[in-house]
C-alpha cells in the first residue's frame, strides 16, 4: 500500500528514510523511542544543523532510538488520511503514537499549525490535558521555546536551552521511572527539578480584565519559580557528530556544516538570537578543521559552510579559513563563506573560494539612517558600507545586496527615504571609480523585511506596525528610489504581521492556533499555503484580538507571558537598552566592553575571555 | 582511464530520481575515495555519465554508468569500495575497463529489456499480448508541446511475450536510447486500451532488466 501511495506523490524520496549514515537499531533492543519531529517539509528540516546534532547525540545512547519525522507535504497528507496511514517515523516506518517521546523543534512561529496537524495525523490528542498514559510525552525545544506560552496547553514539557546539557539526565530518569511503572505525573514532577525543564501544567495564569496577565503562579511545589535556560559552558569538549545524515534527494543545503561558535557579541536590539544564545562561546579552529575532515569523509559532500550568527567575529577566523582552504582546495571541496565585513583580507579570501563574476556581496545595514542604526545598535556606518562596495567593485564584483527592515521603533519618513538614498550612494560610488578599474556593470538588490518585535529583546514592549502601515512604508521606499539599477524586493507583510502576533502570544493564543488549524491552516511559512484570512477568522472565532498581541505598547511593569523563563539576562538590562535606544545611544559589543547584561552567570564564554 | 560499471537500483531507491542518483554517486565516489577525474573550469564536476535515466518508480537491474578515473585501478576494487558506501538498494554488480575506441554507454545504447506485471487488471491477456507482434503497424497519438503527432510504435517493439500467465507478467524488448526510444508507459497504455481497461501507472511494478547495444545487428548487453 505505502509503495502505491509513494508512486502518486511528488518527491517520494521525502518519505523513505534510508539516507547515508542513518542510524539503524532494533526497536525491541531499546528502552526509549524518541520521534524527533521537524514541523516543516523534509528538505527544510534536513538542512537544519540542530537536527543533525541531536539525532546523533540521542542515538549515541544504546538505550534510545531517535527517529525522524517531517511534516508530510499536502499531497502525501491527503493520501495518508484517505488510506488511514498514521504519521510514521522514517527509520522504521512505525507509527509514532506509541513512542515514548514525540519531540518538536520550534524554529519559527509560523510552523505552529503544522505541529497541531502532525499530532492529529499521528492520532495523538492535541491538548495536553486530554492525553492518556498510553500516549507519548510531547516535548519541545528550540528558539521559539523561549516564549513557550502559545503552545503551553499543547506541549507537555519544554526544554529551555542547549540539548547537550541535560538530555542525558532527563532520559536516564525517564528510563528509571518507566521501568518502575510510574505515572506520567510522577515523572513530570521529577523532571521539573532538572534545570531548563518547564512543565506548563504546573503553573496557572490569571488575567486582568484588560487581558494582561494578573498573576503567574506555581500550582506544584516540585516546579521551580523560574526556569533558567541551560547552555554548554565549554564548546570544545562537547559532543559534535563526526558524520552527517546525507539525504538522497536535494534539500535546501546539501553540505557539511561547521558550528564555529554559539551566541553573538553584537547586541543588535531587534535580534532575539543575539540575546537568547548569550554568551558567545567559541570552538578552537583545530577542532573545527578536524571535525570538517571527518564530516567530509563520511558524507562525501563537496561544500563546507560555516554556521554562526556573525561568523566574521570569530577570533580565529584567519586560522580557520586558511586551514580549511589548505586542507580542501585540492580535494574539490568548496568553502561557502558567510556574509562578512568587507576588507582586503575577506575580499582576497572570497576570490579564492567563489567565482567573482557570479557572486554578490551582501550588506545588512537594516536601517536607512545612522540615527536609526544607532537606535537598533547595528554597528555599521555608511562609510564602511561604501568603502566595502568600492573595494568590491574594484575587485570585479558587480552585484550588491542590501538588507533593511521597515517598521523599526522610532522610525520616521527620513529613515525610510534613507534606504533609497543609500542605494543611490552605492551606485554613485560605482560611477566614481574610473571605468577601467571597476566591474563591467552594476546592480543593487534592495530587500526590506517587516520588523517583528520579539521576546527577550529590548524591543519586547514595542508595538508592531499594522498591516496597513507596513504597506504604506514599502510604497514610500519604492517611490523614493531614483536609480534604475536598483531592484527592490519586499517581504510578505501578512506573514510578518501574523508572526508578530504569535511571537509575543500568551496561553490564550493556543485556542486560536488550534482553531486556525481546524479552518485549514498548515505550512504557513510557505506563501503558497499561508492564508491570512484563516488566521483573522480564527482569532475572531476564539474572541481574541490580534492587535492586543502585536500592535499594543506594553509598559515595563506588565507581567510578560515569558517572564518565568530566564535567559540569564536581566529585565533591568533590557529596560536600560530600550531607554538608550530611544536616545540613540549605542552599546558596545561584548569584546570591546562588557555591558553587564547578566549572562556572566553562566560562568563561561566571552564574559571570561581575557580582554585585550 | 575509463571504466564501465553495471549496477542495480531497487527497493526504496526506486523512489529516487535521476539527478538525485547522480549526486548520490558523486558523494559515494568521494566517500569511497576513488580517484575520479574532474572537468576543467571554475566549477569542476566529476566525470561520470549514465546510459539513460531510470524513471522514478522503476526497479533497474542492469543499469550502467561510465567513470573517468585518474589512475589505473582494479575493477574489483571499485566494486568493493563503492558497495561499502552505497545505501541499501544500490548495488554495483560489475565493472570493467573500457577500450579507447568504445562508445560511451549513452551513445552505444539502443534497446532495453523490461518486465512488468499487469496484475491489477484481472483479465486474461495472453492472446492480446501475443497479437502485438503480428500487427504491421501500431499508430498512436503522441502529444507534443504544440500538436498531436501520429507515431507508429510497432518498429520499436523488438519482442514481447507473456512470462507468467498466473500473475499476468510480461516481458518486452524495445528501442531505447537517443536515436529511437519507446517509453514503456506508452506501450502499456496501448495494451490496456486493447484490453479495454484503464492504465493506472502506480498499480504496476516495472523493472528494467538489461540495456543493449547493437553489434552487427545483434543485441549485446552494454557490459560485454
Ligand atoms: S555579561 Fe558582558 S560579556 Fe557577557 S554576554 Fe553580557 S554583555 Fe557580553
Amino acid at each position: 500500500m505505502i509503495d502505491e501511495i509513494l508512486l502518486q506523490v511528488e518527491k517520494p524520496g521525502r518519505y523513505i528514510g534510508n539516507e547515508i549514515n542513518m542510524v539503524s537499531k532494533n526497536p525491541s533492543d531499546v528502552d526509549i523511542r524518541f520521534a524527533f519531529c521537524f514541523p516543516d517539509v523534509y528538505e527544510v528540516g534536513m538542512s537544519h544543523i540542530g537536527l543533525q546534532i541531536l539525532y546523533f547525540f540521542f542515538n549515541r545512547r544504546n538505550d534510545t532510538y531517535c527517529e525522524r519525522v517531517f511534516a508530510p507535504w499536502t499531497d502525501m497528507e491527503e493520501l495518508m488520511r484517505k488510506h488511514n496511514i498514521p504519521l510514521f517515523a522514517l527509520e522504521t516506518g512505525d507509527s509514532i503514537n506509541k513512542f515514548d517521546f514525540v519531540g518538536f523543534t520550534l524554529q519559527y512561529e509560523m510552523s505552529y499549525s503544522n505541529i497541531i496537524n502532525m499530532l492529529n495525523l499521528a492520532g495523538i490528542s492535541i491538548w495536553s490535558k486530554d492525553r492518556t498514559e498510553d500516549e507519548p510525552i510531547i516535548i519541545a525545544g528550540g528558539p521559539c521555546a523561549y516564549n513557550p506560552e502559545p503552545l503551553a496547553d499543547i506541549i507537555d514539557i519544554f526544554y529551555i536551552g542547549e540539548g547537550e546539557v541535560n538530555y542525558d539526565e532527563f532520559l536516564d530518569i525517564y528510563k528509571q521511572y518507566k521501568k518502575q511503572g510510574k505515572s506520567k505525573k510522577e515523572f513530570f514532577e521529577r523532571a521539573a527539578k532538572i534545570e531548563g525543564i518547564y512543565i506548563p501544567c504546573f503553573y496557572d495564569v490569571e488575567y486582568k480584565e484588560n487581558g494582561e496577565i494578573k498573576e503567574f503562579k506555581r500550582n506544584n511545589i516540585n516546579a521551580p519559580k523560574k526556569i533558567k535556560k541551560v547552555i554548554v559552558k565549554e564548546l570544545n569538549n562537547v559532543f559534535y557528530p563526526d558524520k552527517q545524515l546525507v539525504p538522497l534527494i536535494e534539500t535546501v543545503h546539501d553540505r557539511v556544516t561547521l558550528e564555529v561558535f554559539r551566541g553573538c557579541i553584537r547586541g543588535c536590539r531587534f535580534c532575539q538570537a543575539g540575546y537568547i544564545y548569550r554568551p558567545v562561546r567559541e570552538k578552537h579552529s583545530e577542532r573545527l578543521i578536524n571535525d570538517a575532515k571527518s564530516l567530509v569523509k563520511y558524507s562525501g559532500h563537496e561544500e563546507i559552510s560555516l554556521s554562526s550568527l556573525s561568523t566574521g567575529d570569530y577570533r580565529e577566523f584567519k586560522e580557520l579559513s586558511q586551514g580549511l582552504l589548505e586542507e580542501f582546495s585540492k580535494k574539490n571541496v568548496n568553502i561557502a563563506l558567510p556574509s562578512l565585513r568587507i576588507d582586503a583580507f575577506t575580499l582576497e579570501l572570497m576570490k579564492k573560494v567563489q567565482e567573482v563574476r557570479k557572486s554578490s556581496l551582501t550588506f545588512a545595514p537594516e536601517a536607512g539612517t545612522q540615527r536609526l542604526r544607532d537606535v537598533i545598535n547595528k554597528g555599521i556606518t555608511e562609510k564602511e558600507i561604501l568603502d566595502g562596495c568600492r573595494l568590491a567593485f574594484e575587485g570585479g564584483w558587480s552585484r550588491v545586496k542590501l538588507y533593511f527592515m521597515v517598521g523599526l521603533p522610532t522610525e520616521t519618513e527620513d529613515d525610510l527615504a534613507g534606504i533609497a538614498k543609500l542605494s543611490t550612494k552605492v551606485i554613485e560610488e560605482y560611477y566614481s571609480i574610473p571605468k577601467e578599474k571597476r566591474s563591467k556593470s552594476i546592480c543593487v538588490v534592495l530587500s526590506s523585511s517587516c520588523f517583528v518585535p520579539k521576546p527577550f529583546t529590548p524591543f519586547q514592549w514595542e508595538p508592531q506596525d499594522t498591516y496597513e502601515q507596513f504597506l504604506k512604508k514599502q510604497k514610500f521606499v519604492k517611490a523614493n528610489l531614483e536609480k534604475k539599477q536598483v531592484k527592490y524586493n519586499y517581504h510578505e507583510v501578512q506573514l510578518s504581521s501574523m508572526e508578530g502576533v504569535l511571537a509575543r502570544g500568551d496561553r490564550k493564543v493556543a485556542k486560536a492556533i488550534v482553531k486556525a488549524w481546524e479552518l485549514g491552516a498548515k505550512f504557513d511559512g510557505w506563501n503558497e499555503h499561508f492564508k491570512y484570512d484563516i488566521w483573522t477568522k480564527a482569532f475572531e472565532d476564539t474572541g481574541l484580538s490580534m492587535e492586543f498581541y502585536a500592535n499594543r505598547k506594553r509598559s515595563y511593569d506588565e507581567i510578560l507571558p515569558w517572564d518565568h523563563i530566564s535567559i540569564g539576562i536581566s529585565k533591568q538590562f533590557f529596560i536600560k537598552e530600550m531607554e538608550k535606544a530611544k536616545k540613540g545611544e549605542i552599546t558596545l559589543n561584548c569584546r570591546t566592553e562588557c555591558a553587564n547584561c547578566g549572562a556572566k552567570c553562566f560562568e563561561g564564554g566571552v564574559c571570561y575571555e581575557v580582554q585585550n | 582511464m575509463k571504466y564501465r560499471i553495471k549496477f542495480s537500483k531497487f527497493g526504496k531507491m526506486r523512489f529516487i530520481g535521476h539527478l538525485d542518483l547522480l549526486n548520490l554517486f558523486q558523494r559515494a565516489i568521494k566517500r569511497a575515495d576513488i580517484p575520479i577525474s574532474y572537468s576543467k573550469g571554475f566549477n569542476p564536476h566529476q566525470l561520470i555519465s549514465f546510459a539513460i535515466p531510470l524513471p522514478i518508480g522503476m526497479n533497474g537491474y542492469g543499469e550502467y554508468a561510465d567513470l573517468n578515473i585518474k589512475d589505473e585501478i582494479e575493477p574489483e576494487y571499485i566494486i568493493k569500495k563503492l558497495n561499502n558506501v552505497m545505501p541499501e538498494g544500490i548495488c554495483i554488480i560489475n565493472a570493467r575497463i573500457l577500450d579507447n575506441n568504445e562508445k560511451n554507454c549513452a551513445a552505444a545504447l539502443c534497446a532495453a529489456d523490461y518486465e512488468t506485471d499487469l496484475n491489477y487488471i484481472k483479465k486474461d491477456f495472453n492472446k492480446t499480448i501475443e497479437s502485438i507482434l503480428f500487427q504491421k503497424e501500431i499508430n498512436l497519438e503522441k502529444k507534443g508541446r504544440k500538436k498531436v503527432r501520429i507515431v507508429d510504435i510497432r518498429p520499436l517493439i523488438y519482442d514481447i511475450k507473456v512470462s507468467d500467465t498466473e500473475n499476468r507478467k510480461l516481458k518486452f524488448l524495445i528501442a531505447t536510447g537517443s536515436k529511437e526510444n519507446l517509453k514503456p508507459d506508452l506501450l502499456l497504455e496501448y495494451i490496456c486500451k486493447l484490453l479495454d481497461v484503464e492504465y493506472i501507472p502506480y498499480k504496476v511494478n516495472i523493472s528494467r532488466n538489461e540495456l543493449y547495444r547493437n553489434e552487427n545487428n545483434k543485441f549485446v548487453n552494454l557490459f560485454l
